[in-house]
């Protein structure tokens, strides 16, 4: 009976001990100012100081007492994945320098845990909260409670539904619209005035993503070069497999001879298209190829000449400007919802190596 | 023999003259969910102490509680009676879609419930009747419905028909409680009072604890692990319905951190996997105390990944410190300890005589019966 | 309880042949091909409590479970206060009041003693349980075999012997016309065994029909009125009890002639140096136990089922844990101490274990893969299993102990019993062993593989090799062994040498029957 309820007392004290690490994980650097400070502003100390701690970015231990403001991010990502993984580290350095206290929370693209992590942003009561939505149609209720508190919220790297809008106050991330545009300059520049027959991959059907980035091809080639005809289209659900399987049936289903080009939504998709180009005897560089994204996959293939052209969409540009835009609504209040779109950088053979279009994810 | 001559009245007359102090003693000692309130205290202690906002936004703790409490609930009918539910974030998930489909609420509410029951019967059909391990039938259902709901929805949210309903149904009714907390207030006291008052609920116990001997009792237990698997079923449906609701749209990639946290919310709560042991109460606490972690950890702006590794180690410890597996490595312990002492403690039949002291001579017994046996 | 059963008349006193409470005409139950029990005719009259008595296997435990209702007879019928009982009905039986108290354990462990002893019939009120009448037939119940127990603890925290007793009250507690209890007192020390005869004492002054299975000679002196002996399935006797005798008793169901095979018989086996030794063995349920086994005898431990004879096979070897003494083992005039079962086996011990299903052989596995397991070292390079030498090495092994069929590929799951248990001694026998431990060797084995079985450990043991053997089986004993060491409660109660002792001397010392003559 005795030992039993010893090994029960010492296993909470483990417990403890594990919370404790964790804790201690969290506050490394943050312990000096920690014991000073007491409540709820010490906490946010803390968590601010813990994410460039985690990446190991290495400017920890700023005068976080300086701190203007304090932010929220609820983010459906992080380091779990490649994009937030150079996400981060920009959004953090632009938030150190602007004098902004960062809590950053991660959802794994769980609405409803992003839900929650809203609820318990407005409860913190911080100066502003950045909203990076898990899936777009579920946030309204969070802008409604964060709005309802006095908060006010910006969007960062995909925009919320248009009727969600006069909920929030800006939105910085890429123009996923010109981002099709800029792919379709680039489609019509290489086919050069001739009659181009091409074949289209699209991203998940029904996301607002691969919705705007098509249509902004598509308009953009009816209106300058209508010589490009789409041949056809098939959705290749951001999946470098699936992509293959649709380029294929439309290669069998328009004829290999007919297809000079392929346009797909993104990189991961363009690479699935190449493939099934090769499969079928078909030399890529010999067709104009465009996508989006410039990655670490597409950025090779630019390189060596398979992939005509790309638009870089920049993570690290996305982080650190879902700060500033933050920044700017909470210092100059203005009246207008802000809009920052991603430049779009196209990348073609001649600039792929170029430092400033280096590939970020 | 003095035990053969004392018929002594069984029963209520010992514990009633030992006095309160040790009636509660030993009603406590029986409950299953001491390390859960252990874990819970030092949950309070920590957030008291580094996030007293767990406590001052009290709404939003309580608001994530039920957020992962709901689920764990119905998943405690299953595990009780020794067997699995995996189903239950995919149950919710097209039960969101289901509901978001129709363009009337009440109706889409309805038939969503129903699919609840109907998934749950279809598992505990390949469960008992097919007679199918329910981890693999379950974990064919989970795949099931994630693909189900993807059709259903097109591979897209599907908003609901009536938003601003769905955005008031966020909103308090009593007090601070939103309609997701009453909810799973009364779906907490109707499983607990299913389950500890009523037969049929109580038997699940027998079911997971000695199925045989449930069978040899005569409770028909085909029908007891439907009852269950409908529980869980509906209970993972109401939690689809809740959350569609609150977010103003059904997400067929819904509850993708629901089925590790409500099994987690269950283990600390000390629900034994294996059936039979746990209660209601215990997941009660196993959320609650995993539902303020999770709120201090996100306030405290630790990583996700790190989240984890604190809800995995806490869950580690839940296991290791189970009494079952606890007893065992006490035995082994004392038995490399008092190997010499081992006449005074001979483990399980000396309890017996340790209790009921009028049984104490047999020890005196034992020795002369060696000694006469030795003699022959 | 007083009210129990105001159908039957109250026999004792009534001079006429009262109505059994149950009856068992003509019961024949075959298993396959085994004859379980065979044309069994046995009535119980209320009042009476009624022995069923036999060795083990005798079929004692079958005919219990045909008469409660749980096994279908293969032919026969079973009356139930005089009405035909539906073969195979567990409800039925239980309804008309047949309660039985299983051999092991079928209680609920996270339940209360309470809601155990009402499991399947606990009381509702508008389908919420009745807590207040739960608990007060749980009582009743409890009290009427006078044990003293908190009704909220759940079975989990009790004893064996208290669970037992809660088993028992179970039973009562369905307010049985008749009651079988099936060897009760092997989890019961003696104070416990005492109480309980009491008690049932008692009941049967309340006009109940017991029907007791033991093997254990001085409880049924002690309690039965009626005694029925079963020998292979067969009854051999049914009387008073005042017409038995200790000894006549044994005799009945031991019975058959001394079967020993003289030719097969070791003429004067030449022993060498004690080899395996054990002094003052303690473990639970083994107590204080020394003893010595010397290269090129065999010595065989009796008793009976539940005596500890496996307890202390496993304490010497080091397989569960020892509470105090030691084992040492000398090879090659060096003398070591055994610590766990690794060092037993690094030592040159081969032992085979009672439970050969789960603890001997993997069944998925095929039988030169099992082979080959205790002897990896030798049929590997580095880390590589070297498969030709493994092949080699099992087909010679399979011929040894004449494996049917001969294939060694063949997953051992699909052997007959039998032939599974060769190939858990061709396993051993790969190693050469030096001391060599086997647990029923020949249990559930046809008569062939039996023979050949004895023939292989006999010649282990003129190879020079010393040989342990724990069996149930009276005959083999006394067949194979050089010296036989009885045991009961977990101590050695005699050594008799294997020549010229026959079945009912170890019978006496196994069943503890001189204790009787002595008290």
């Amino acid at each position: 009976m005795r030992k039993r309820h010893l090994t029960r007392v010492v296993g909470l004290f483990a417990a403890g001990a594990l919370l404790l690490a964790a804790c201690g994980d969290a506050d490394d650097n943050g312990a000096d100012d920690e014991s000073v400070d007491a409540g709820e502003e010490t906490v946010e100390d803390e968590a601010e100081e813990a994410d460039p701690d985690d990446d190991g970015s290495g400017e920890a231990g700023a005068a976080v007492e300086d701190a203007d403001f304090e932010v929220y991010a609820l983010l459906p990502q992080g380091n779990d994945q490649p994009y937030g993984t150079t996400y981060l580290p920009p959004m953090e350095a632009a938030a150190e320098e602007l004098g902004i206290a960062l809590t950053i929370t991660n959802s794994q693209y769980d609405a409803d845990t992003q839900a929650s992590d809203c609820e318990v942003a407005v409860a913190a009561q911080p100066d502003g909260i950045i909203l990076w939505p898990a899936v777009g149609d579920t946030v309204r209720p969070c802008l409604q409670a964060a709005n309802d508190a006095g908060i006010p919220v910006t969007i960062t790297n995909s925009d919320v539904n248009e009727e969600d809008r006069d909920l929030t106050r800006g939105y910085s991330g890429p123009d996923t619209y010109g981002q099709g545009v800029a792919s379709a300059e680039l489609m019509c520049e290489f086919a050069d005035g001739q009659d181009l027959g091409i074949i289209m991959i699209n991203g998940l059907t029904g996301n607002s993503t691969a919705i705007d980035r098509e249509n902004g091809f598509e308009d953009t080639i009816n209106e300058q070069c209508s010589n490009v005809e789409i041949l056809a289209r098939q959705p290749g659900n951001w999946n470098a497999d699936e992509s293959q399987i649709a380029a294929s049936e439309m290669i069998t289903a328009v004829g290999a001879p007919n297809i000079q080009g392929v346009y797909a939504a993104d990189d991961t998709m363009v690479a699935g298209a190449i493939d099934a180009l090769r499969s079928r005897d078909i030399d890529p560089t010999e067709l104009i190829i465009t996508s989006i994204g410039n990655t670490f996959l597409g950025n090779p293939l630019v390189i060596d000449g398979e992939l005509d052209g790309t638009v870089f969409q920049s993570s690290s540009w996305d982080g650190e400007n879902a700060v500033t835009l933050m920044h700017e609504v909470l210092t100059e209040d203005p009246q207008d919802r802000l809009v920052r779109f991603m430049p779009d950088v196209k990348v073609t053979v001649d600039n792929a190596e170029d430092e400033d279009v280096a590939p970020e994810w | 023999m003095s035990a053969t001559e004392s018929t002594s009245p069984a029963g209520e007359q010992t514990p009633a003259s030992d006095g309160l102090i040790e009636r509660g003693r030993r009603i406590l000692s029986r409950r299953t969910e001491g390390r859960a309130v252990g874990l819970l205290m030092v949950v309070w202690v920590f957030t008291l102490l580094f996030e007293p906002l767990v406590w001052t936004s009290y709404e939003v703790t309580l608001g994530r509680i039920a957020l992962v409490g709901l689920v764990a609930l119905g998943l405690t009918a299953v595990i009780l009676m020794g067997e699995l539910d995996l189903a239950v974030a995919s149950t919710l998930a097209v039960a969101g879609v289901i509901m978001a489909s129709f363009d009337n609420l009440l109706l889409g509410v309805i038939a969503a419930l129903a699919t609840g029951l109907l998934v749950g019967a279809v598992n505990a059909f390949f469960v008992v009747i097919v007679g199918i391990n329910s981890f693999i039938a379950t974990l064919g259902m989970l795949f099931f419905l994630r693909g189900a709901a993807f059709v259903i929805s097109g591979e897209q949210p599907v908003r609901i028909a009536d938003v601003d309903a769905g955005i008031a149904f966020g909103q308090p009714v009593i007090g601070p409680l939103t309609p997701r907390m009453l909810i799973f207030i009364v779906a907490f006291v109707a499983l607990y009072i299913f389950l500890s008052h009523i037969r049929v609920g109580r038997e699940f116990y027998a079911v997971g604890g000695n199925r045989q001997a449930a069978r040899d009792a005569g409770i028909p237990v085909t029908r007891r692990v439907f009852t269950g698997f409908m529980i869980s079923g509906f209970i993972s449906a109401l939690a689809g319905v809740v959350n569609t609701l609150e977010r103003t749209a059904a997400d067929p990639t819904a509850g993708s951190t629901v089925l590790l946290a409500s099994f987690a919310a269950a283990i600390i709560g000390g629900v034994l996997l294996n059936g039979g042991r746990g209660s209601v109460f215990g997941t009660l606490i196993g959320a609650s105390a995993l539902g303020m972690l999770q709120v201090a950890l996100t306030l405290s702006g630790v990583q996700v990944d790190v989240q984890n590794i604190v809800i995995g180690g806490v869950l580690l410890l839940a296991v290791i410190t189970d009494p079952a597996s606890l007893r065992a490595a006490t035995v082994t312990a004392r038995s490399l300890m008092q190997g010499r002492a081992a006449q005074q403690d001979t483990g399980g039949v000396r309890l017996f005589a340790h209790r009921h002291p009028r049984w104490g001579p047999h020890v005196h017994r034992t020795r002369e019966m060696t000694r006469c046996a030795s003699d022959t | 309880m007083s009210d129990k059963e105001p159908g039957v008349p109250p026999s004792k006193t009534s001079s006429e042949t009262p109505v059994p409470v149950v009856e068992g005409r003509g019961i024949v139950k075959r298993f396959g091909g085994t004859q379980a029990v065979d044309d069994v005719s046995i009535s119980v009259v209320p009042g009476e409590v009624h022995g069923l008595v036999g060795e083990n296997g005798a079929g004692k435990s079958t005919l219990m479970r045909v008469l409660a209702g749980v096994l279908t007879p293969t032919e026969g019928e079973v009356l139930i206060g005089g009405q035909p009982l539906d073969p195979g009905d567990t409800r039925a039986a239980l309804d008309a009041g047949v309660s039985l108290v299983h051999q092991e354990l079928s209680l609920v462990p996270e339940m209360t003693v309470a809601e155990n002893i009402l499991l399947g019939s606990t009381p509702t009120r508008a389908g919420v349980i009745d807590g207040r009448t739960q608990r007060r037939i749980a009582r009743a119940a409890l009290e009427e075999i006078g044990v003293t127990v908190d009704l909220d603890e759940p079975i989990s925290r009790l004893s064996v012997a208290m669970r037992q007793f809660v088993e028992i009250a179970r039973a009562i507690a369905r307010q049985p016309r008749v009651l079988i209890l099936d060897e009760p007192t092997a989890t019961l020390t003696p104070a416990e065994t005492d109480h309980l005869l009491a008690t049932l004492q008692r009941l049967a002054d309340t006009d109940l029909a017991i029907l007791y299975i033991s093997h254990r000679i001085p409880e049924i002196f002690a309690l039965c009125d009626r005694v029925t002996v079963l020998r292979d399935g067969k009854l051999v006797i049914a009387d008073e009890i005042g017409n038995y005798t200790p000894d006549s008793m044994v005799k009945h169901m031991v019975g058959r002639e001394l079967q020993l095979d003289m030719e097969h018989r070791r003429v004067e086996p030449e022993h060498g140096e004690v080899m395996l030794s054990a002094r003052g063995l303690k473990a639970p349920d083994v107590n204080d136990v020394d003893l010595d086994v010397r290269a090129g005898e065999i010595v065989g431990l009796g008793g009976l089922v539940g005596a500890g004879r496996t307890e202390i096979v496993r304490a010497m070897l080091g397989a569960d844990p020892r509470t105090g003494g030691e084992t040492t083992v000398t090879l090659d005039g060096r003398r070591r101490r055994i610590g766990g079962y690794r060092s037993a086996v690094h030592a040159g011990i081969a032992y085979i274990p009672e439970e050969r299903r789960t603890d001997g052989l993997s069944l998925t596995m095929t039988v030169s893969d099992n082979i080959a397991l205790p002897n990896r070292s030798s049929l590997s390079k580095g880390f590589v299993l070297q498969r030709r030498r493994i092949a080699e090495f099992a087909r010679s092994l399979a011929e040894t102990v004449n494996l049917r069929p001969p294939e060694i590929e063949r997953e051992v799951g699909q052997f007959s019993g039998g032939n599974q248990q060769k190939v858990v001694i061709a396993k051993w026998l790969g190693r050469r062993p030096d001391v060599i431990v086997l647990d029923e060797p020949t249990r559930g084995v046809d008569v062939g593989a039996k023979a050949e079985i004895h023939r292989l450990i006999r010649e282990l043991a003129d190879d020079g090799a010393a040989v342990l053997v724990v069996s149930s089986d009276l005959p083999e004993l006394l067949e194979l062994s050089d010296t036989i060491h009885v045991v009961r409660d977990g101590r050695i109660v005699g050594v008799l040498p294997g020549v010229g002792t026959d079945e009912a001397a170890v019978m006496a010392l196994a069943a503890g029957q001189q204790e009787v003559d002595a008290a």
